[in-house]
């Protein structure tokens, strides 16, 4: 076991750990944030995708105890106010959301595209997006719902 | 059981620490914490991540010299490997997805001991100086005296996410020559010997060819048969020759 301090969703944390203990274990079953969803465990879906300093990373390929001294951002660090962000609403808006599992990690790949490049082609979002599967949607409106708000956000500029 | 974690703050502690524990170096981990999600390891893990001196990427005269724990990410992003190194870049921009080329590092693709690590193909085309410390990768170097132009091509089982079927590294080198590299198709990345000193001494495509094929040794497996390996090859071979003609 061992101690660290990181910052989750703007706010300090210190928790101890084991070793060997993933990320995404000591988000959802130390921290109870559960809206970061554990799918394969392996790398391979991007459901548990979170900000790591800004970064996107699988969560269940990251250890716990290496996130001390950093900065961690979550699907429930999105929100301001009680207000949804502007992509989770248009998740809803485009109906990009059927059984939701692929959705948090979905939404923070798209939160990390957005933040590297404002004004993405369509190839650019689904390359994006390619390291997160969707068992539901077909992706195409998870793509327009991307769209949609790079030009909103572009326009608020 | 689980692993005990040290996370050393120079490259000397994490040499010293690996020869008294018999331990692993965890760079990205996209490979060994895969490894561990399937299996816990026990033992020791000790992690790079707090070694300042094994990142970074830039010139140092006419050679490039890439720091181990560089992620493909910041090695695409500096923009440095556009030029006769764009194999590598190829590798940086397409490999895995987002996520893994986020985390995922050069030294680790070398460390993983992989005959489809797309890096690795790269690396042995553009003729690249690995450095070490013990059994540590600290850097990795490459030479603009050397390296003329360079491609890279993968082909997988989709076109993010997947692991190599087969992949291939062309270098046209500032002598003339070539250097062709191939992955996932012998029991290690392959140098192409013979195809190579083809290419290099004014040979036919039908004759690189030919080389190409008595020199691969490819197998099949979950990912691709041994024929779609061999029917693939060739054609990799001649988009890349196309790719870097003078
Ligand atoms: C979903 C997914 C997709 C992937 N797609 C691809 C792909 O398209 N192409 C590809 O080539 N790979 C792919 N990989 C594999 C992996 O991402 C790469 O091989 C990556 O470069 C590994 O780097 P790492 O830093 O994560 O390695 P780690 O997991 O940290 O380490 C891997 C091995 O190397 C050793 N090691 C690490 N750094 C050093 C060092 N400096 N010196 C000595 N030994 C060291 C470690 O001890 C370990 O044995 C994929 C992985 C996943 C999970
Ligand atoms: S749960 Fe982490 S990538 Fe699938
Ligand atoms: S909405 Fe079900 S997996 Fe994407």
């Amino acid at each position: 076991m061992r101690k660290i301090n990181c910052i989750v969703n703007s706010k300090p944390v210190s928790l101890e750990v084991e070793d060997g203990r993933t990320l995404v274990d000591m988000l959802r079953q130390d921290l109870g944030l559960t809206g970061t969803k554990k799918g394969c465990g392996t790398g391979d879906c991007g459901a548990c995708t979170v900000l790591l300093d800004g970064v996107s990373v699988n969560s269940c390929i990251c250890l716990a105890a290496l996130a001390d001294g950093h900065e961690i951002t979550t699907i429930e660090g999105l929100q301001k106010d009680g207000k949804l962000s502007d992509i989770q609403q248009a998740f809803i808006d485009h109906g990009a959301v059927q059984c939701g599992f692929c959705s948090p990690g979905m939404i923070m790949s798209a939160e990390y595209l957005l933040e590297n490049n404002p004004d993405p082609s369509d190839e650019e979002i689904r390359r994006a997006l390619s390291g997160n599967l969707c068992r539901c949607t077909g992706y195409q409106q998870i793509v327009d719902a991307v769209r949609d708000v790079a030009a909103s956000r572009r326009q608020a500029d | 059981m689980a692993f005990v974690l040290h996370t050393p703050e120079t490259i000397k502690q994490a040499v010293r620490l690996q020869r008294e524990t018999g331990g692993e170096y965890l760079a990205g981990g996209t490979v060994l914490l895969v490894r561990h999600a399937a299996k816990p390891i026990d033992g020791h893990v000790i992690s790079l991540q707090g070694i300042p001196e094994l990142k970074g990427i830039g010139y140092r005269g006419p050679v490039l010299r890439i720091g181990a724990l560089t992620t493909f990410t910041e090695m695409h992003k500096s923009g440095l490997l556009g030029g006769h190194f764009k194999a590598l870049d190829e590798v940086s921009r397409i490999m895995g997805g987002p996520q893994v080329r986020n985390r995922g590092t050069l030294g680790g693709n070398i460390g993983s001991n992989s005959s489809a690590a797309d890096a690795v193909t790269a690396l042995v085309a553009l003729d690249a100086v690995i450095r070490r410390e013990g059994n540590l990768i600290t850097c990795i170097e490459l030479s603009d005296e050397k390296v003329a132009a360079s491609a890279f091509a993968k082909v997988g089982r989709r076109n993010a996410m997947a692991v190599s079927v087969a992949n291939m590294a062309v270098a046209r080198m500032t002598d003339g020559s070539y250097r062709v590299a191939v992955g996932a198709c012998a029991p290690t990345v392959l140098f192409c010997q013979k195809t190579s000193a083809v290419l290099s001494s004014g040979g036919t495509f039908d004759e690189a060819a030919q080389a190409l094929q008595s020199e691969i040794q490819p197998r099949t497996d979950r990912w691709g048969t041994e024929e779609y390996r061999r029917a693939v090859c060739p054609n990799l071979l001649e988009r890349l020759l196309a790719e870097v003609a003078p």
